[in-house]
């Protein structure tokens, strides 16, 4: 038997800072920790209730500050007072590419702020920076300022439940018009599906009564059987019309006394008239009707009477 | 980064869109479709009740045919019917050419789908008839 066991994948740390080189392995998860060079933050006390509502005045705390740029803000509340903090997604998410950190291996993204807010001792990060808590804020400070520290050890690193979420296009489309757009479309899809209902009730309405005209009409069950049928009633119509038709060419016919028609004989496909007194010559005037109309005949003699026929 | 990302969102939406757009095309076209196959079907459905009403309607010629030969006109020609599933079969030995005339005339003006036709002069007067008309 073989036994198939779960291992939990253990995240791995991962300070990121633009001028520090970091050894990525493409199996590992990590949980990223930005370094204060990514972001700007500020402690404000505000009247404010909640966290939303500093968020929508987030960009007016840092006019005049922020150098240019696409910003996102993200603010915690501790206690009385909101920590703020302004960031860039494009900054961040090309520096990750830079660092060949795929955005898969990613397991999540918090500021140095949360993973070493409860700093004891400062920490070197390279030759001339180091990390270190001023007035509860971490910030980055001349490595020369200080004696005897600690290199920053990623697995030391605090795993903080404060994360954010880099948005990819917000350099190029901001939130709000995603959301706009989303609504729109959103709306434009019900409206599509509205029109489509209404053109398929339409159509099954137009079904069942099709179906209703059948039955009242006793229609065969296809179309194709109905259309046969009419065209049968069609051609025998087209016959007996023909049929009378040509009856009536002979009984119209310009005939002289000693003319006559001494029979009519039709069979269901031929219609044959014998004529007695006929001369040969005079068939043509008797016959002019059919001639006129170019209806072909066949003409017999026999024994001085002639015999015309005509195919219906 | 597990969230969901809106332009995943907006993509998935345009989507969607486009797949209800191409439906909607669909069932507008198979609407005009049923409206086509509709008018169709009333049209021949009118067309053959109008053909079966005139040709196929035994009692209806039965009836018209009845009433052309109990004429006065045609009593002294003593026309024999005889009818069959399909028909009836009208003969004479001899009717005068008055009669005749009246007779034909009422049938070729009527509607009745003559299947077959005999008429033989036998003198200047009279005449031999036969006739079958089916339904």
């Amino acid at each position: 038997m073989i036994l198939f066991l779960n291992f939990k994948q253990k995240v791995k740390r991962l300070f990121l800072d633009p001028e520090l080189t970091v050894s990525v392995d493409s199996k590992e998860k990590y949980q990223v920790v930005l370094s204060p060079s990514l972001y700007w933050i500020k402690r404000v006390s505000l009247p404010l209730k909640y966290v939303h509502e500093v968020k929508k005045i987030a960009h007016t705390l840092f006019e005049e500050i922020l150098p240019a740029g696409n910003y996102n803000y993200y603010v915690y509340k501790d206690k009385n007072e909101y920590f703020i903090f302004a960031y860039e997604d494009s900054k961040i998410l090309s520096l990750l590419h830079e660092k060949g950190i795929s955005l898969t291996q990613i397991q999540g993204i918090s500021f140095a702020q949360f993973a070493l807010n409860d700093l004891n001792e400062n920490l070197r990060i390279d030759e001339e920076r180091a990390l270190c808590v001023e007035d509860d804020i971490v910030v980055l400070l001349p490595a020369v300022w200080f004696k005897d520290l600690k290199e920053v050890q990623n697995d030391t690193l605090k795993v903080s439940q404060q994360t954010i979420t880099l948005e990819h296009f917000s350099h190029i489309i901001d939130k709000k018009t995603l959301y706009t757009i989303m609504v729109f479309l959103f709306l434009f899809i019900l409206l599509l599906l509205g029109e489509y209902f209404y053109f398929f009730k339409q159509k099954e309405q137009l079904k069942s009564q099709k179906e209703q005209l059948f039955k009242h009409y006793k229609l065969k069950p296809t179309l194709m059987q109905n259309r046969a049928i009419l065209s049968s009633y069609k051609k025998e119509d087209l016959k007996q019309q023909k049929l009378r038709k040509y009856i009536n060419y002979f009984l119209k016919a310009n005939m002289h006394t000693n003319e006559k028609i001494i029979s009519i004989e039709y069979d269901g496909l031929k219609l044959s008239v014998e004529l007695k007194g006929v001369k040969k010559s005079d068939l043509k005037r008797i016959l002019s009707l059919f001639y006129k109309e170019k209806i072909p005949l066949i003409i017999k003699r026999k024994n001085k009477r002639s015999i015309v026929e005509v195919m219906i | 980064m597990n969230r969901i990302n809106p332009l995943h969102i907006i993509a998935l939406l345009i989507v969607l869109t486009l797949f209800i757009y191409i439906e909607l095309g669909k069932i507008k076209s198979e609407l005009i479709e049923e409206k086509k196959s509709y008018i169709t079907s009333e049209s021949i459905a009118k067309e053959l009740r109008s053909y079966k009403q005139f040709y196929g309607d035994k009692n209806h010629v039965q009836r018209a045919l009845q009433k052309i030969l109990s004429q006065h006109s045609l009593q002294k020609a003593k026309l024999k019917t005889s009818y069959t599933k399909q028909g009836v079969k009208i003969e004479s030995n001899a009717i005068d050419l008055y009669s005749l005339n009246s007779f034909v005339s009422k049938i070729f003006n009527g509607a009745y789908k003559i299947q077959s036709l005999q008429i033989k002069a036998i003198d200047n007067k009279n005449a031999k008839l036969k006739m079958e008309i089916v339904w």
